[in-house]
């Protein structure tokens, strides 16, 4: 598995406020590709059903997995290619491995695949002495400055222009020049070498299909083309939801994933592959091998409430449009997955506990549900999470530790809403201490432990002397009293 | 035309405590139009921060006291988007386990309403005879918008206020950072949520930011007071019941 | 059946057992409709430019065969070498190509045209590989057909046969495709009506590869700013002849 820093949350979310850069580059981003999203959704012959069409399609698929992966994994069996189902990362990087030094690789060339993120397969592989080179231009961007990436489709977004060009000149010893275009072509050059050269490609899987058993790639820079093209082998990675049942399925998916991860209305370069080269190709890969992943997917399959989230095709929507993402940038979500979907599935891949900033650590603003091609409902799994980290002990499955205090607090605040004279003393005597908080101009500017977060940055209106459910009563006895 | 039915007003909490003056707003609009009022006074709260925070326990003791509180009630309004939300669709799902409660949930929830929801679909009124001198900017609370979908109703009553220029901010609909315990919890992401929502509401040249929920105008409210940036906050209540 | 295979998927059954009632869809699976029959009143070739102009293709309309090879020899005219030594063009064997006589145009301007071969006595040896590697690697214009346009997007669709391979659509600079406008579909959907179509008659179909390609290769990963030329051709041409006028 990669690294996994979801716990400093706080400092990272800090760091990336701090950013202008990330600040400017987030917030032009967002606001350029959010709208143009919602136009394209609303672009299409179905009309705005169009996205509980890709739910229902993307539901059926994880609702039938057992079926669809053994077809898909017969049909690839038929042709050549050979499938391998990993439990977990380290399974999958082992296999990866030893097809590496079966065909003695030591060169790949690597389409962007979130999965082999998760699993860390690149640093297994250098750790092998493999060379592994990122042939996506934000993705090979990251690896020249030895980062992560911070967006699932634009990894390279919290870098300027200045940033890459200094990059390039260092590390690739072209002249300084800061101009995209330029340095677009300098990586062209740069990674047509290591296509040309390289023993082996790595690639992610969009959405394969069981009814004709083929895996996808989806690209507008034609990397994935190249690395699972001219090398002679290909291994490719595939989350095991990753699939839909019939060709149809793809004629939904591919236009509204398209319009999600970069407003398009088709991507560049849709690849079909289900299996190595046949005798009469001059070129492809001898060799095509698929690993299929659980690494905990089953287990998330397995819980009623959050089987949903392996309807995700990672298309980014979610990031584009949350408010909390376009503050705080990827790198504060500690792990390969990011924004919304990330704050659900890190959790539940990670551990509640160790993850829990990702799940409270955001507003529920909604915006994420309504910008999801496939009408996921991110909000319901938020509070789900919540839920099982508060109170989870008693369920089986996914759970949290909670905290006793909080628990405590929240218990003793339900005796009290329930006794409404109680809560009305109660609220009496806070609006009567309050004198005692520091002031200005009839606002709180300070506020206690654990309460102080809210007066680090802004004022507090102070309750008021009478409630008013209060002052209706006595106005109602007025009344009674006066007729 | 004005039903012959009681009104009860489900105050929100954060208004009762904090800013009783959206309540009299509230009050002053539909005593205007002739209604009759009701105010429950076993009524505490709705249940939403425990709800939001993982507490279902907690929540379901406070809302089957809400239940028993206005379950005889013809009528529910409240000045709150995200309370209502909490009553109308979270309600049910906290007693999946106890059909006779999620059955009065669900009961109580079909007749709970926001104010301006209230106002425009239920009662048919965008103009209830207010007057305004100034230039008001609306934004848009996330339940509301999101959940209830409600979006052109504040709008159209903002629209009908004699006297009131209204312009839109940009990203009315950008959650502004309250997110309830979040804006403690997490406050540095809290307030540069804000900030932006500030910065909006000054590029907008406004001089009045009007909502529907407090929590979200005590946030802005929050920034604008301390940044003391000359920018009124007014509860879509209180805006109405002006003259 | 590997015991992997077994364990993984017996784990994946059992975890649907438990049935759920959360992020069910409001449209059942069954009930999305089956393709409607593809609009054949609808001006395709219009809808085409028009998606060839948004997805920065050239398009190019001609009246027949000769007039499209006329306007490939022309496009090799005008395109320069990008990498040293690119100095041929690389052509799939391809029936519809065959007609369009621009092997002789080409070669008239001392330019090496260089067709791929469909017959083959037995299986590609490692040398004819090398040879052909090395054959596209030479080239600066990869010519091919396809099998289908969608006119919604200006997608074509591209699947590898003997003699038609790839990568002579995606290593040379540029890529001009041909087709004819008979080719032409109206959308995804009735595209893909038609995949399930044949996939139904026969498993293979769709070939080990078959590629969709809308544009030419680009990238906007500095700053969002759209560079057109990232790892594949950096333009494509498509030339339809008009065979429905």
């Amino acid at each position: 598995m990669t690294a996994i820093r979801t716990e400093q949350y706080k400092a990272a979310a800090h760091q990336g406020i701090a950013d202008k850069h990330l600040q400017k580059a987030l917030s032009g981003f967002q606001h350029r590709i959010a709208p143009a999203t919602a136009q394209r959704y609303l672009s299409h012959g179905e009309g705005p059903q169009i996205r509980q069409m890709g739910h229902a399609i993307r539901m059926h698929a994880v609702e039938h997995l057992d079926r669809l992966l053994a077809e898909l994994a017969d049909k690839i069996d038929a042709r050549g290619g050979q499938v391998f189902f990993a439990e977990d990362a380290d399974a999958a990087v082992a296999y990866a491995l030893e097809v590496a030094w079966q065909n003695k690789v030591q060169r790949v060339v690597k389409g962007k695949s979130m999965v082999t993120e998760e699993i860390g397969l690149n640093r297994a592989m250098e750790d092998a002495g493999i060379e592994v080179v990122e042939t996506d231009l934000g993705e090979y961007i990251i690896q020249l400055a030895g980062e992560h990436p911070s967006h699932i489709i634009a990894p390279a977004i919290h870098k300027t222009r200045e940033d890459v060009g200094r990059l390039f000149k260092e590390k690739l010893g072209i002249p300084y020049t800061d101009d995209p275009p330029t340095l677009t072509w300098a990586a062209r050059k740069a990674l047509r070498e290591k296509f040309l050269s390289a023993d082996m490609g790595v690639s992610g899987c969009n959405l394969a299909c069981a009814q004709s058993g083929h895996i996808t790639t989806l690209s507008n820079e034609g990397n994935i083309r190249m690395s699972t093209t001219l090398p002679r082998v290909h291994i490719a990675f595939m989350g095991m939801e990753r699939v839909v049942d019939k060709l149809r399925d793809h004629a939904v998916l591919f236009r509204l994933l398209s319009n999600a991860a970069a407003a398009q209305k088709m991507a560049g370069y849709i690849s079909y592959i289900g299996g190595p080269r046949q005798s009469y190709q001059e070129d492809g890969p001898r060799a095509f091998h698929l690993v299929i992943i659980d690494n905990g997917r089953s287990r998330i399959l397995a819980d009623p409430e959050f089987r949903e989230i392996l309807c995700c095709i990672r298309c980014a929507a979610c990031l584009n449009v949350c408010p909390v993402y376009g503050k705080i940038g990827g790198h504060a979500y500690g792990f390969t997955y990011t924004g919304p979907v990330g704050a659900v599935v890190t959790p539940l891949l990670v551990g509640l506990d160790r993850a829990r900033h990702l799940f409270f650590g955001e507003t529920l603003c909604g915006a994420c549900k309504q910008a999801c091609p496939v009408d996921i409902d991110l909000p319901r799994m938020l509070l789900a999470l919540r839920r099982r980290w508060a109170e989870g002990r008693k369920t089986d499955g996914f759970a949290g530790s909670g905290s006793a205090i909080e628990h405590l607090a929240f218990a003793a605040w339900a005796e009290m809403v329930r006794r409404p004279s109680l809560y009305r003393s109660a609220r009496q005597m806070a609006a009567l201490s309050q004198v005692v908080l520091p002031h200005s101009e009839g606002c709180l500017t300070r506020l206690p432990f654990p309460f102080d977060g809210w007066t680090r940055g802004r004022d507090l209106a102070p309750l008021s002397r009478r409630g008013f459910v209060d002052r209706w009563q006595e106005r109602v006895k007025k009344r009674k009293g006066g007729s | 035309m004005v039903p012959s039915i009681k009104i009860s007003l489900f105050i929100q909490c954060l208004v009762d405590s904090v800013y009783p003056q959206v309540a009299e707003g509230m009050v002053r609009v539909f005593e205007r139009l002739g209604l009759t009022l009701d105010c429950p006074a076993g009524q505490t709260c709705c249940g939403q921060p425990a709800f939001n925070s993982g507490y279902h326990s907690a929540a379901r003791k406070a809302a089957r006291h809400f239940i028993r509180t206005f379950e005889h009630a013809d009528v529910i309004v409240c000045p709150s988007g995200s309370c209502t939300d909490m009553v109308r669709h979270h309600y049910p799902g906290l007693f999946e386990d106890d059909l006779q409660w999620q059955a009065r949930a669900r009961r109580v929830g079909r007749r709970t309403y926001e104010f301006s929801e209230y106002l425009v679909d239920v009662l048919g009124i965008t103009d209830v005879g207010a007057r305004y001198d100034g230039t008001v900017t609306y934004h848009d609370s996330c339940h509301l918008l999101r959940h209830l979908k409600v979006a052109q109703q504040p709008r159209r009553l903002i629209g009908h206020v004699a006297g009131a220029r209204f312009v839109e901010m940009a990203d009315a609909d950008r959650c502004c950072g309250f997110g309830g315990t979040f804006s403690v919890k997490y406050p540095d992401i809290s307030v540069g949520m804000v900030e932006d929502k500030v910065a909006a509401i000054v590029s907008s040249g406004a001089d009045t930011v009007v909502g529907c929920d407090m929590s979200c105008l005590m946030n802005i409210q929050g920034l604008l007071t301390r940044r003391r940036i000359p920018v009124r906050t007014l509860h879509i209540a209180e805006l109405l019941a002006a003259r | 059946m590997s015991i992997n295979r077994r364990r993984f998927l017996d784990r994946v059954r059992n975890a649907l057992h438990r049935k759920t009632t959360h992020g069910q869809a409001h449209i059942r699976y069954e009930d999305l409709a089956a393709a409607v029959a593809p609009d054949v009143s609808a001006d395709v070739l219009g809808i085409l430019a028009a998606s060839a102009v948004e997805a920065n293709i050239h398009m190019t309309r001609a009246a027949d065969h000769a007039d499209a090879g006329r306007a490939i020899a022309g496009i090799v005219r005008e395109t320069e070498a990008e990498w040293a030594h690119q100095d041929a063009v690389i052509s799939w064997d391809h029936p519809l190509l065959e007609r369009l006589n621009v092997k002789c145009l080409v070669e008239a301007t001392g330019t090496e045209f260089i067709v791929t071969h469909a017959d083959h006595s037995g299986p590609l040896t490692t040398e004819d590989r090398g040879a052909f590697r090395e054959q596209v690697m030479r080239s600066r214009i990869g010519i091919t057909s396809a099998d289908y346009c969608v006119a919604e997007t200006a997608t074509l669709v591209v699947r590898t046969r003997p003699g038609q391979p790839g990568a002579v659509n995606l290593v040379p600079s540029v890529h001009v495709a041909v087709i004819l406008a008979s080719q032409i579909l109206p959308d995804f959907v009735s595209l893909y009506a038609l995949l399930e179509k044949q996939q139904a008659s026969d498993p293979d179909a769709l070939a080990h590869r078959m590629t969709l390609i809308t544009g030419p290769s680009k990238t906007g990963d500095i700053e969002l700013v759209m560079v057109r030329g990232a790892h594949g051709p950096r333009a494509l041409h498509l030339v339809v002849i008009d065979d429905l006028t």
